[in-house]
Parts: structure tokens; C-alpha cells; sequence
């Protein structure tokens, strides 16, 4: 179940409610358990999701100053940038952390999350 | 021959710019004709010094960092490559001072070679333990694990060949090895180092379980934040196949034993065995109820043996070294080295790997140099978001498992994040129980409901709406979590918000409101 959902999520950003059914009758279960298994998990969601930057909001990121710069990146980024704070990128000695698409980065700052987020 | 010129490849120093400091280093030594080669091998650890080059020429190996990328390209000036007389040189690698004042047995190999350079493992003593474990009796390499005195690395502590015994003895044909590589403690980075850096011995440990109990295949369950991880074990595995630690004839011995690989989805409790199991299965991350044990009864229903991969990769020592050698660091029944992870508001922070008995206060100072921002440290957590905070004067504690225990704190997996004094520790008491409510799996109530309630209760103290009887409610509430929940998550949440009443009773003051109730 998790492999394809995320396969699915690889391809559509999201889970296209409509394949439910179809995930259900793949996997010979309900479509109660497909939605539960769904809803259970961060990384799955119905709604598509333009880009995403996610701050790390854990302690070690905490001891840093990452809930300045989780309200100081969600006042600059535009409407379609989600920006969800995360427990853990696992970069906990060179914090506080951001993770866009693929990268993390260390040591963030606004003008760096800025920055990346221009070049993509 | 020519110059090797390392450049880790690793999450960490990639976040700090290495692909980009490679990338500059491989383009100087292109246009000025350097006879040198640019490799991108695992990290020591020394997160401080990432990107850490490393040059070794004339059977020297130095290192220079932090480099920055705008920097990288003067390591190759005039056709030559950098030497001692460079302003960042920090000497011989092995001499750096972080690096040489560790114990490092599990740890002994990352960063050394490129990490999914199958020779080099071999050549660097990979697959020594493997080979002895196949030339022994199953109970033969339960009994080493039993002298070596190895406990769960995770943060449960409980005797390894006890859990390998139990999946031995149990009967049925198929059984599971499943690695716990769930690493969601914050704070936390040993499991993700080892997998990034030293990606075979992760494999060879489970190929040991695997043919030692009795079972065909394994699982590694991976988090989903780790992506560097998940590209390098997923290539680690086809390469063992095609070398053969992997597959129908485990390193020629005639037995079977595979691994797959799965991805997590962002679940902090599917680190908690039972609910890792759930999730495997294709299910909600829902903590089972025990028993029965997963040693019994435990994926698909099957005997299953549950290790984190610290544990699982500390046996590739002792089947190497023997399990004397491994029970010969450490005290009393914390024996072995443990790879803390220093991290937060330190100065200097990393993979360090000591053995079980070293105060705390050596690693914060030794090797963590103070904090990060220069203020002064003010707390300690320690074992992860469910761990104790300590006080200054509780630094002392020695880091083994009894110690901690005695001091209501525990060593968890081994993460420890330091705080300046600008913290706010009534704040951090509420993230605890904030962090246990989102990430509770709803399955028990004192979990579930009991963590809302403490977060409102502390945030209304918090507020300066405290109400009689606050303490009271608090104590209780607590008291119903930590002995009505099913898992660590709910049952130790109210460790952190203990220590910090007990050590920070300024931070908190809950008979604000009035006379206790």
C-alpha cells in the first residue's frame, strides 16, 4: 500500500480522490482502508500541492531559532508555496533546517531560503 | 599515481554546500592539469567542519574545512594542490582532535572510502563478521551477543540475544529480520550517517541475523525525510546482490536471504516496533497491543526480529572482534560503545561514539566546544524529544543507560541537543506534549486525549490563567499517561515535562492559580 501510494504521490503531487475505488480494488480492500491509510499519513494528501518548503520545528532546530524563521518564511513565500513545519529532517547539528523538493539545507536563513526557492 | 581529493557526499555536508565544493574542485583541477582525482566519500561526523576536504597525497591524507564553495577552488592553486601552509588545513584527519578523541567501533569505517565502494568495505574489514557468523552454530553467534552484553540501540535497551534466541527457538519456517531505520527522534542523525556512509554494514549485520534465527528475508523500513539514505541503501542492495551478500548464496555458504527496502511516510510513531509493523503491512501506523511479541508473533504474524540499525550494525563488531572485546568498554550493564549525536546550540556538533560511562559534561565540552550562539548552555535534552532536560548541575550524569535511569532521564538513541539560556523551557514542557498529540496514533486514550490536556493545561499556565488544583490535575494526568498508554510515545512524554518541573521549577509555576486542589 505505502510503496504505490507513493509512487502515485511521485506522479500527481497528491492522491486523486477518484482513483480510491481503484486502489482498493488493486489491493482487495476497502475503500474505508484505503482512505484511512491515507488520511494516517503526512506524506499523503487529496489536495495538490503546488511546492512545499518545509521547516524543521523539532528541538534541536527549536534551540536554533526555527520558530522565528517558520513565521518569517511563511509572511515571504506567494499563496501556492506550502510551508509545513516538520519534526525532524534528521541535519540536527547544523540546524535550524529547511528541505525544498530533494535538498536540504543547512544553517538556514530567510535570504537563503529566498534564494533557493527564486532558483527553482 | 595521482592525488585523491575527498568530498563528502552526505546529507549534512551537502546541506552546507559540499556537491558544490566538489563540483568547483573537480573543474580547478581539470583547467590547471592536476594529477589528482576528486572522490565523494562518506562523512567522519564532524558536522563542524563540513564540507570537509580531505586531500591525501604522499601517503598523507590532510583535511581543510568548513570550505566553502567559494573557497574550494583555491585549494588548487598554481597547478598544486593545497598543503599544511593553507589557512584552513586542520592537519592529518585521523589527528583532529573531535575525530581522535572517539572510541569508534561501529563507526570505525564511515567517510573513510566512497560509500558504496563494495572493495573498499572489504579491503576496510567488512564482511569478516559475516563470513565468521556463517562458520558458526546459530547459537555459537547468540552466545557472542550474549557475552558482548549488546542492548537495544533504539532507546528500549533490552538484551539483543535475548530477541534472537526468542526468533531462534520460535518454530515456523518463515521468518522476518526487520531493520528499525524510523529515526524520528530529534536530534538524531546516527542511523541516517551510517546508512549514507557505510551502507554494507547494515546489510552484512542483517545477512548474520537473517542465516543466525532462521529467516530468509528482511526488511529496512526507512523515514521518508531521508532521501540521500534511501538512494544510497537502495543501491548498497543491488550491489551486495551482485556480490553476493545478498541472494540465493549468502557469500557462498548456500543459504538465502534478501532485503527490501520501504519507505516510511512521515509517521513519528512508526518508529515504535509494533506500529512499524502495521505500517509495513500497508496499514495505518496503529500500535499493537503486546504481547504477543514481535519475536513470536510480529510481521505478516510471522517470528519477527526487530532491531534498530544501530544494534543490528554493533554486531558486525562483535562477530569481527569477538564479544569479549566488544563487553570490554563500558560499565556495569551498559557495555559497548554508544554513537551519540551532538546537536542543537553546540559549538561543535557530530557523530560521536564513546563508550557507555563518559560524563555527559566531556561530551558538551570536549567535543561540543559550548554552544553554537556563544550564550551560555542552559539545558541539555537528552534521548529525544521524550528525554529528560537536565540542568547544569546534572551534567555530570555518566551517559550509560543505568545512570540515566536513576535520574528519571534516559539515553534514548543517543541524541542529545543543547539549549543556550535564551530557551524557553515552559514553552519546551509544551511542545512535549504538542509534538505527543500530533503525533499520537490515536489508538489509547491517555495518548490520544491525555497529551491535548496537557498542552492546554500548560499553555493556560502559560498564560497566566493557572487554576487551583493545576499541579494536581497536571500530576495526575501524567501519571495516567505514563501507566495507561501502549506505547513509549504516551508512556514518556511526561519525562521531559517532569525534568523540567523538577530542575526548572522557576520555568513553570503552576500554583499560580491558587492552593493545590
Amino acid at each position: 500500500m505505502l510503496p504505490l501510494l507513493h509512487w502515485i504521490t511521485e506522479r500527481h503531487g497528491h492522491v486523486p480522490r477518484g482513483m480510491v475505488p481503484e486502489i482498493a480494488e488493486a489491493l482487495n480492500i476497502s475503500r474505508a482502508d484505503v482512505h484511512g491509510v491515507i488520511s494516517f499519513y503526512d506524506d499523503y494528501g487529496y489536495e495538490p500541492v503546488a511546492a512545499e518548503v518545509q521547516v524543521c520545528g523539532a528541538e534541536a532546530c527549536q534551540a536554533l531559532g526555527c520558530g522565528e524563521l517558520i513565521r518569517q518564511v511563511r509572511r515571504h513565500v506567494s499563496g501556492d508555496v506550502h510551508v509545513r513545519e516538520v519534526y525532524c529532517l534528521g541535519n540536527c547539528a547544523v540546524g535550524p533546517n529547511v528541505r525544498i523538493g530533494e535538498r536540504i539545507m543547512g544553517r538556514a536563513t530567510l535570504e537563503r531560503v529566498a534564494q533557493a526557492l527564486d532558483a527553482d | 599515481m595521482g592525488a585523491c581529493v575527498y568530498v563528502p557526499d552526505e546529507t549534512t555536508a551537502n546541506s552546507l554546500g559540499a556537491a558544490r565544493v566538489a563540483q568547483a574542485l573537480a573543474d580547478a583541477i581539470a583547467s590547471q592539469g592536476v594529477d589528482a582525482k576528486v572522490v565523494r566519500n562518506g562523512s567522519r561526523g564532524a558536522f563542524h567542519l563540513e564540507p570537509l576536504v580531505e586531500i591525501e597525497a604522499a601517503g598523507e591524507r590532510l583535511g581543510f574545512g568548513p570550505v566553502s564553495p567559494e573557497q574550494a577552488a583555491a585549494l588548487v592553486d598554481g597547478g598544486r594542490l593545497a598543503d599544511r601552509s593553507h589557512p584552513l588545513c586542520l592537519g592529518p584527519v585521523d589527528d583532529i582532535p573531535f575525530l581522535s578523541g572517539q572510541t569508534r567501533l561501529t563507526f570505525a569505517r564511515t567517510g573513510l572510502a566512497r560509500a558504496l565502494d563494495f572493495s573498499a568495505y572489504r579491503r576496510l574489514g567488512g564482511l569478516q563478521a559475516a563470513e565468521r557468523a556463517l562458520s558458526l552454530a546459530p547459537q555459537d553467534v547468540i552466545g557472542e551477543l550474549e557475552t558482548s552484553g549488546l542492548r537495544g540501540r533504539g532507546g528500549a535497551a533490552f538484551p539483543a540475544f535475548i530477541k534472537w534466541q526468542t526468533v531462534h527457538d520460535a518454530p515456523g519456517a518463515e521468518k522476518y529480520v526487520v531493520c528499525n531505520a524510523d529515526e524520528g527522534d530529534s536530534g538524531t542523525f546516527a542511523d541516517r550517517l551510517l546508512m549514507e556512509c557505510d551502507p554494507y554494514q547494515l546489510l552484512e549485520a542483517m545477512v548474520i541475523a537473517g542465516v543466525t534465527v532462521g529467516a530468509g528475508h528482511g526488511v529496512v523500513y526507512l523515514r521518508s525525510e531521508y532521501p540521500k539514505a534511501f538512494e544510497v541503501l537502495g543501491e548498497a542492495i543491488e550491489q551486495a546482490l551482485k556480490h553476493g551478500l545478498l541472494g540465493s548464496n549468502v557469500l557462498g555458504s548456500g543459504r538465502a536471504f534478501t532485503i527490501e527496502l520501504r519507505l516510511g511516510a512521515g509517521s513519528y510513531v512508526c518508529g515504535e516496533e509494533t506500529a512499524m509493523l502495521e505500517s509495513i503491512e500497508g496499514k495505518r501506523g496503529m500500535v499493537r497491543a503486546k504481547p504477543p511479541l514481535p519475536a513470536l508473533s510480529g510481521l505478516f504474524g510471522k517470528p519477527t526480529l526487530v532491531h534498530n540499525v544501530l544494534t543490528l550494525a554493533a554486531v558486525t563488531t562483535i562477530l569481527a572482534q569477538g564479544g569479549s572485546a566488544y563487553a570490554a568498554h563500558g560499565v556495569g550493564r551498559s557495555l559497548g560503545t554508544m554513537p551519540f549525536q551532538l546537536g542543537g546550540n553546540v559549538a561543535c556538533g557530530g557523530l560521536v561514539e564513546l563508550p557507555f560511562g563518559t560524563p555527559l559534561s566531556d561530551l558538551l565540552n570536549q567535543f561540543g566546544s559550548g554552544s553554537h550562539s556563544g550564550r551560555p548552555l542552559h539545558a541539555v535534552q537528552v534521548g529525544g524529544p521524550l528525554g529528560a532536560y537536565l540542568s547544569a548541575e546534572k551534567w555530570g550524569l555518566s551517559l550509560d543507560y543505568e545512570s540515566f535511569s536513576a535520574a528519571g532521564a534516559m539515553i534514548g538513541h543517543g541524541g542529545i541537543v543543547a539549549f543556550d539560556d535564551s530557551v524557553d523551557m515552559a514553552a519546551q514542557a509544551q511542545f512535549a506534549m504538542r509534538f505527543c498529540a500530533e503525533e499520537s496514533c490515536g489508538k489509547c486514550t491517555p495518548c490520544r486525549i491525555g497529551s491535548r490536556r496537557g498542552e492546554e493545561l500548560i499553555s493556560r499556565v502559560r498564560n497566566g490563567e493557572g487554576r487551583s488544583g493545576d499541579l494536581l490535575l497536571l500530576e495526575e494526568l501524567m501519571e495516567t499517561m505514563e501507566t495507561g498508554s501502549l506505547c513509549a510515545l504516551g508512556g514518556l512524554t511526561p519525562m521531559p515535562v517532569r525534568s523540567i518541573l523538577e530542575s526548572f521549577p522557576d520555568a513553570l509555576d503552576l500554583s499560580a492559580g491558587g492552593a493545590d486542589g
